[in-house]
């Protein structure tokens, strides 16, 4: 969270560097507009919360935390110990619905509490996580810790003008500023105004970067890379 | 540091994954190489024994079927609910027939209607035992004793089997000579063997076979290869896993993991020769017994 400017000060720089006298609640509608554009940029380490569920006996389904962003990445694992059965102390990965059913049927025996993967639904107009295989759901009730991205409340309730600080990192408070400056610059056409978003959007995305919270896009190049040189290497090994 | 558990390897496995496949495909693909493992080589470790409970005959009371069913009804004893893979003789006809279930002490499905052509009426008869499941994890048998007498039973081919019972139907020994493949039991999934001559009263015959690994069941589970190559294990698993899910990086664990296996393999094969099936030759057969005469078994036997 932010700890340099407030929305009081970001609004009177935006004024300050437009001077056409500016509405304040204008320019914080832009302000706002701005963080939402960044959110929308994807997973970021200042949206990362962690809760537990409790998933009651023989179950295989539990409420969401209210606030979870559905759509980034979650992490589930079993918050250890549970009482009279040895789970998994690993991540449970998720699958999306289509390859769910898939995950209900194993070879294995029946490994009591021992889930194989989540998927996310909802069934009463809450998301739900459901867990398969079915026949694996503990006797007793389950602690599970959820590792998650949570809808950042200034999003729900956009900050207003006055001593408050956006969720975003410091370094992010003059970017935002640059970010409305040019979506006001291109409302009033003002000249230079797409050099100028451009540009702070370039600026953004570099420093976005950094505050990922996956960091597995690198290494998806990197083993995109590999799986090309197996097959290259297996096909040649199966032709010899 | 003591070899790692189901839980240890699979978050290994996940963890080299980068935590993209499945819990329980991890826990598949682990006992799925261990048998695989397991299937390419006698090792050492799979011996293991069993005490076949050989049961005698009972004939207690009389019995009563009428013609072209499977009911039989019992007086004047009482049978237990519990027998399983007992076949009867009833009164004088040198037929035995295999009995479905004991239904209650006094009466008892068979497997097939009798066809005698006539009622039997407080009858005579025998039921005796000749069939016995194997254990579970049996995979292969590398012999059988009868530890009484000192000797090992004959594996002998399933019509051998039946032509030599043509001559000993009625006849039931504690000495039997040999054994054969048994059905398959549907009801209880297990693999049987049967003996002849049919056994004619209480013994134990001593079972030693190769087992199969026993299932990583649960996450607590320790697989029982060595612990110097239990590496080999998780490799050939990580390879599973990655081949199926698309992930790169197989080539090495397939690679590695069988290095591990064929280097075990080596130690194995080398270290005890004495402990081969092969070596089981020089346990005597029946024919070697002091008990064995000119084709004549002497022994206890019960008519």
């Amino acid at each position: 969270m932010s700890t340099l400017l407030s929305t009081s000060t970001m609004v009177a720089r935006l004024q300050q560097r437009i001077p056409m006298n500016l509405d304040g609640q204008f320019c914080m509608d832009k302000l706002n507009e701005s963080y939402m554009w960044i959110e929308q940029q994807g997973a970021f380490v200042w949206n990362v919360k962690l809760a537990t569920i409790t998933l009651v006996a023989l179950g295989t389904q539990v409420l969401a935390p209210t606030d979870m962003d559905v759509g980034k990445p979650a992490s589930i694992y079993p918050r250890l110990p549970i009482p009279g059965i040895v789970a998994a102390t690993t991540e449970i990965p998720y699958v999306p619905m289509d390859e769910f059913s898939l995950h209900e049927i194993y070879h294995t025996p029946t490994m009591q509490g021992v889930f194989s993967v989540f998927t996310i639904y909802i069934p009463t107009g809450f998301y739900t996580i459901l867990f398969a295989p079915q026949t694996n759901a503990p006797i007793i009730n389950t602690d599970y810790v959820v590792f998650y991205h949570m809808i950042n409340p200034a999003l729900s309730t956009p900050l207003t003008i006055g001593p408050n600080y956006f969720p975003t990192p410091d370094q992010f408070d003059t970017l935002l500023i640059d970010l409305a400056e040019a979506e006001i610059k291109r409302i009033y056409r003002l000249g230079g105004w797409a050099e100028a978003l451009q540009k702070a959007q370039a600026s953004a995305s570099v420093e976005l970067d950094k505050y990922r919270s996956p960091k597995r896009d690198l290494a998806g190049v990197q083993e995109q890379t590999k799986e090309v040189q197996e097959k290259s290497l297996n096909q040649a090994q199966a032709g010899g | 540091m003591t070899a790692p558990n189901v839980n240890v390897m699979m978050a290994a496995i996940q963890r080299r994954c980068r935590g993209k496949i499945p819990l329980v495909s991890i826990v598949d693909a682990l006992n799925e190489k261990s048998l695989e493992i397991h299937g390419h080589y006698e090792w050492p470790w799979t011996k293991a024994e069993y005490n076949i409970p050989i049961q005698g005959t009972y004939t207690t009371g009389t019995v009563s079927v009428t013609d072209g069913t499977k009911i039989v009804t019992l007086s004047g004893g009482t049978w237990d609910t519990a027998w399983k893979y007992k076949r009867m003789y009833l009164g004088a006809q040198n037929t035995d027939f295999l009995v479905a279930s004991f239904d209650s002490p006094t009466q008892a499905t068979l497997a097939d209607p009798v066809n005698f052509g006539q009622n039997i009426t407080n009858g005579s008869y025998t039921i005796f035992q000749d069939i016995y499941p194997l254990p579970d994890d049996c995979e292969t048998i590398l012999l059988i004793v009868n530890p009484v007498f000192r000797y090992r039973l004959q594996y002998i081919p399933t019509y051998t089997l039946h032509w030599q019972n043509v001559y000993s139907r009625v006849f039931f020994s504690q000495f039997q000579t040999g054994f054969c493949d048994g059905a398959y039991d549907d009801t209880n999934k297990t693999r049987t063997i049967q003996f002849a001559p049919s056994p004619g009263g209480v013994a134990e015959y001593k079972l030693i076979y190769r087992r199969r690994p026993p299932a990583l069941s649960d996450l607590s589970k320790i697989t029982v290869l060595p612990e110097s190559y239990y590496r080999g294990l998780e490799l050939l698993a990580e390879y599973q896993v990655r081949f199926e899910n698309q992930l790169p990086g197989w080539m090495e664990c397939k690679s590695e993991g069988y290095q591990i296996i064929s280097s075990m393999k080596r130690k194995y094969t080398a270290a005890p020769m004495y402990d081969t099936f092969a070596a089981y030759w020089q346990y005597p057969y029946f024919v070697d017994s002091s008990v064995y005469a000119g084709g004549l078994f002497v022994g206890p036997t019960v008519a």
